[in-house]
């Protein structure tokens, strides 16, 4: 059975991207306009793996990691931020709310795959 | 009096009048900025579009290419047992069995053709047996014809004899007959056999020159299905390696696109900056307005005229004269000459 990824990324354009890449690989795609959104869709699928932006609309990427961390049933799923920020300072923001890992956009097929391999439980 | 008229009452001739060419600058393109947000809020969301759509399109060109090789992989039996190397496998074996079939027939017919030679010597000695009974025969008649002569010189007292003279005659013949006709039954014997000795001899050549012919023909077939089956995983191993380029291509491209991203990003936050700037400024600008109705209205006009004069699509126009934005993905129609 094809592990789950869910994409969070208020651009559906970049949602487009990162799922070719995902599916392509064989991984089974959920999407996400927003952190609120995202939440939904955690309350009603099983979900492997989290590839979230920092900023959005609604809810934001810091926030949706905090109420992932919070929640018993989604406290172990690994959330790889994917980002045009790349300040130390976000960095550090997102490392404290719980992130597992931080990618700058753009970002090489290849090297997400590789990353998501390794985070993968 | 409000702070912006006690600020240019308390302003010299000089400075005064540079405030108010620059309040003209100012209020000549600040109507003009809305016009310009939406031109770039319209563009990052066609951009987007646009970006998501060939997004799309990849995603259907690289699944149904991959859909095409593992279809070409299966009916080339890459699969195993179920392609076109599994298929003249079979007809080989299927061949061979067909050979070993007819060879062990031949095998058959010439053991026949054998026995039935045997029959037919045998029936020949049966004839010539039969021609010596014919002799024996013909000397039992004659002593029956002595012994009747040799009965009849005896008269009365040979009458006996003459009797038995005429059973033997009578026996003679009897057998003579049979004989006969045992030997007519054993000429068509023999010319029977000798018939289907030479059908199933014939039949033996036969089978052994069709399945001759066939088998050459059928191993012709074969090596051409062999060469065009060699020929079809030559294009297709080409078709995989294409398939992978077009991968990587595709890859490559995925990175390209997320230009739009970065962009859509950096203009929407110029278009957000103006749409502060409007909020900020409108202040003290509306107060130059009210001083003076027709402040800015001569640059107004200028910078108008200079951004239609720029522009060369008619959704930009349309925006520019306060129209409707142009709805996404349209595409102008053809005009000729």
């Amino acid at each position: 059975m094809a592990r789950t990824i869910l994409i969070v990324d208020d651009s559906a354009s970049m949602r487009q991207v990162v799922a070719f890449t995902l599916r392509q690989a064989g991984f089974a795609v959920l999407e996400g306009a927003n952190g609120q959104e995202a939440l939904h869709q955690l309350g009603s699928q099983r979900v492997d793996l989290i590839v979230t932006d920092l900023n959005m609309p609604v809810m934001d990427g810091i926030t949706l990691i905090r109420n992932v961390r919070g929640k018993p049933n989604t406290r172990a799923i690994p959330v790889l931020m994917l980002t045009t920020e790349s300040q130390d300072a976000k960095k550090q923001e997102g490392k404290a709310a719980g992130a597992t890992g931080w990618i700058v956009k753009p970002f090489h097929p290849e090297k997400l795959l590789q990353t998501i391999a390794r985070v993968l439980p | 009096m409000t702070v912006w008229t006690k600020l240019i009452s308390m302003l010299g001739g000089m400075r005064k009048r540079r405030l108010v060419e620059l309040a003209e600058e100012v209020a000549g393109h600040w109507p003009h900025l809305p016009t310009l947000e939406s031109q770039i809020r319209e563009s990052v969301q066609h951009v987007e579009k646009a970006v998501t759509e060939v997004c799309g399109s990849f995603d259907g060109m690289v699944g149904r290419a991959r859909q095409s090789v593992a279809a070409a992989s299966e009916l080339l039996g890459s699969d195993k047992d179920s392609g076109i190397e599994s298929l003249l496998a079979a007809s080989r074996h299927t061949l061979g069995e067909l050979q070993h079939q007819i060879e062990r027939g031949q095998q058959i017919s010439a053991q026949v053709i054998g026995h039935m030679q045997e029959m037919e010597s045998s029936a020949g000695m049966i004839v010539k047996a039969l021609a010596e009974i014919d002799r024996i025969t013909f000397g039992s008649k004659l002593v029956a014809l002595n012994a009747k002569v040799e009965a009849a010189r005896f008269g009365d007292q040979g009458g006996a004899f003459g009797v038995v003279a005429d059973e033997i005659a009578a026996q003679a013949r009897r057998s003579e007959e049979i004989t006969e006709h045992v030997v007519e039954q054993m000429k068509q014997l023999r010319t029977r056999v000798s018939a289907a000795s030479r059908s199933l001899d014939e039949m033996a050549h036969l089978s052994v020159e069709t399945l001759e012919a066939s088998r050459t023909e059928l191993e012709s077939s074969l090596s051409d299905l062999d060469r065009t089956h060699s020929a079809m995983q030559n294009t297709l191993a080409a078709s995989v390696d294409a398939g992978r380029q077009l991968a990587d291509e595709i890859s490559r491209a995925v990175i390209g696109l997320q230009f739009q991203d970065r962009v859509s990003q950096r203009l929407t936050h110029v278009a957000d900056e103006l749409s502060e700037m409007r909020k900020t400024v409108h202040l003290p600008l509306e107060y130059l307005a009210r001083e003076s109705p027709v402040l800015g209205q001569a640059r107004r006009e200028q910078v108008g005229a200079r951004l239609e004069s720029r522009y060369t699509m008619a959704a930009e126009r349309n925006v520019q004269a306060g129209g409707a934005p142009a709805k996404e993905g349209e595409i102008e129609g053809v005009e000729l000459f």
